[in-house]
């Protein structure tokens, strides 16, 4: 089990800089999720973390040995990928001990780990099959089977779960989560699905543009996001953001115009500066008779154990509220609605988030 | 309860009748040969027609195996058959993985001087050839049958793009599994090109059994004939008036071996001749 130590990455295609001056540190054992839309450098990350992209300058380390001039094969690492990558004209078990007989493992020892890993993964009763016999998910079974057999000091995982339908994404998490506390591996695991990185992570890394916007648990992520660009990027429906007209501080927050309505805020007002924006997210904006806001709904989302109204405010902004599964409300009704104010956030001119102060927030 | 069959449209019913007919025409060439293989030369003389009646006789081919030079044309023409079969498949697949894989200096440049080689035909090349064999003293021999064939660029290229569309993550993978450069080549990506292999092996040997203009050049000697040379050596005159049935009994023999390679790798064999045809 080691730990990952990157410092001061940089990755450049030509004139195109994909990364730059990356730093992150990931403890033994831990379970991070690189978490960003399509093209932010996440997959690029983690393919120099696994030797199959040369970094263009800084330093990577994989435990106590310095790694980014080894080949992939030398870093003690295993990887996952999105198409899986099985080797077609292979059998299940010569897929999974490919690795052990390159490294020179007995025969014997190799039978075993094969043996184990099919036990761990259900794979006993496919070991002779090839993978075009295969469905979806028994393949990825069968890409994280020949990654468990390496023994390796890190799992690296691309878009995994991706080519697999809604249902068995879902199962497929768990078993990783699971996977994950049996090994107690260190494992790094790239996508661009929030649930995914919710679900599974003990770290998130939110990437943009080649640059990380934060790192944190997921609820410190959900709750506090450092800038507009995470609150926006994690939580579906995402987060409300609304303009705000005017602000007077108010005690320990603020009191706010917005639309001709007027919004408590527990968010502190002595570092906001520029163009401010509020944040809030659907849960926190919920329907009641004396609220301060009238909006009217146009669009209404039942989820079952909730209901998702899209609303209108009169100055033409967008206000996502969630009510109860069982919501009465329809299209076109005109309803009352109340924003918490201690689960606001204020962004300012630089995107930079503002929350109420952490006591409070936590309650 | 009377049965419905559902009709066939019209362009469908004039594509089939179109193929039948194409089919006969290629076929009735081929038939004849045979039946004139079993016909007596004098009676062919006499009345060509005579391949419609019977009696039909096996001497043309018991002549075959007692006086023709078949037997050596035959040798000669799988030695040089099967060599460059086996040396252009290896040499494309070398070059193919190269081309596809390995990025070095002036990689575009070459893959382009080697596709120019698609646009000059045989014909063109065939005087300096000759020269130049000429030169190093090398006409009737088996290298000279075998190295001009050798320069295929059709084969590179076709392998080339096999390798390209094989998906790059496997051999990440093989990367990953601590695979060395050669063995990822061996053990992974060469058994995933047998398709291509297969049809690059097929389209080689039909061309190499079916050439003609090089070694009629460069083998002067009947000892060192190939088979369509020493066939056409055996055709004593323009109308082939005598001796009918003995030629088209040699002909039968030479094109056996296509017929079985044929019967065995039809798949192959089409997927090589449109292959051939849409580059």
């Amino acid at each position: 089990m080691s730990g990952i130590e990157l410092t001061s990455i940089n990755k450049a295609f030509g004139a195109y800089e994909a990364i730059a001056n990356l730093s992150l540190s990931v403890s033994p054992g831990e379970f991070v999720v690189f978490l960003g839309p399509s093209g932010c450098g996440k997959t690029t990350l983690l393919r120099m973390i696994a030797g199959l992209e040369p970094v263009s300058a800084g330093e990577i380390s994989i435990g106590d040995r310095r790694v980014e001039h080894l080949p992939p094969g030398q870093r003690g690492v295993a990887m996952v990928f999105q198409n899986y990558a099985l080797y077609p004209h292979k059998s299940v078990a010569e897929n999974m001990g490919f690795g052990l007989r390159n490294i020179g493992v007995d025969k014997a020892t190799v039978a075993a780990k094969i043996q184990e890993a099919a036990r761990i993964l259900q794979l006993e009763a496919l070991l002779d099959r090839k993978p075009g016999q295969l469905s979806g998910g028994q393949r990825q079974r069968v890409a994280i089977g020949r990654a468990i057999v390496k023994s390796p000091e890190v799992f690296l995982f691309d878009e995994p779960l991706s080519n697999l339908d809604a249902m068995l994404r879902a199962r497929t998490r768990v078993e990783i989560a699971r996977l994950h506390k049996r090994l107690g591996a260190t494992m790094i695991f790239v996508t661009h699905d929030q649930i995914e990185a919710m679900t599974m992570a003990e770290k998130i890394v939110v990437m943009s543009n080649g640059k990380i916007e934060q790192i944190g648990a997921p609820m410190e992520i959900y709750r506090r996001p450092s800038t507009r660009f995470v609150a926006s990027f994690v939580g579906v429906p995402a987060m409300n953001f609304l303009e705000i007209g005017e602000l007077r501080s108010e005690g320990d927050g603020a009191r706010i115009t917005l639309g001709g309505h007027d919004i408590r805020t527990a968010v502190p007002t002595a570092d906001l500066s520029g163009a401010l924006t509020l944040g809030v997210r659907p849960e926190a904006v919920r329907i009641n008779p004396q609220g301060s806001i009238e909006a009217k709904v146009d669009v209404v989302e039942r989820l079952g154990e909730k209901t998702v109204l899209h609303t209108q405010l009169a100055d033409g902004q967008q206000l996502i509220a969630e009510d109860v599964g069982e919501s009465r409300v329809r299209f076109g009704d005109v309803v009352r609605l109340e924003i918490d104010p201690l689960r606001t956030h204020i962004f300012d001119g630089k995107g930079v988030g503002h929350h109420p102060a952490r006591s409070q927030a936590d309650d | 309860m009377a049965s419905k069959t559902i009709a066939r449209p019209m362009s469908e019913q004039i594509l089939v009748a179109s193929v039948v007919i194409l089919a006969i025409a290629w076929m009735v060439p081929l038939v004849w040969i045979v039946g004139l293989s079993f016909k007596n030369s004098l009676e062919l003389v006499v009345d060509p027609n005579a391949v419609f009646r019977f009696p039909y006789t096996l001497e043309n081919y018991a002549d075959l195996m007692v006086t023709s030079n078949l037997g050596v044309w035959l040798r000669n023409t799988l030695i040089v058959t099967v060599t460059q079969t086996v040396l252009v498949v290896a040499i494309s697949c070398l070059a193919g993985y190269g081309f596809a894989r390995i990025d070095f200096p002036g990689r575009n440049l070459v893959f382009i001087l080697v596709l120019m080689g698609l646009a000059i035909p045989q014909h063109a090349v065939i005087v300096p050839l000759h020269k130049m064999f000429n030169d190093w003293q090398m006409h009737n021999t088996f290298q000279a049958l075998i190295l001009p064939g050798l320069a295929g660029p059709f084969g590179v290229f076709l392998m080339t793009a096999y390798f390209r569309a094989i998906p790059l993550e496997i051999e990440e993978a093989a990367k990953l599994d601590n695979a060395s450069r050669f063995r990822i080549f061996w053990e992974i990506t060469l058994p995933l090109a047998v398709p291509a292999m297969a049809t690059l092996a097929i389209f080689t040997f039909l061309h190499s059994w079916n050439d003609y203009l090089w070694p009629l050049i460069s083998a002067t000697r009947p000892e060192m004939y190939t088979l369509t040379v020493g066939l056409a050596a055996t055709q004593t005159n323009i109308d082939q008036s005598e001796g009918l049935g003995y030629l088209m009994a040699q002909a039968v023999f030479a094109g056996l071996p296509m017929l079985i390679l044929y019967i065995f790798f039809q798949k192959y064999v089409v997927r090589a001749v449109a292959g051939a045809a849409i580059r």
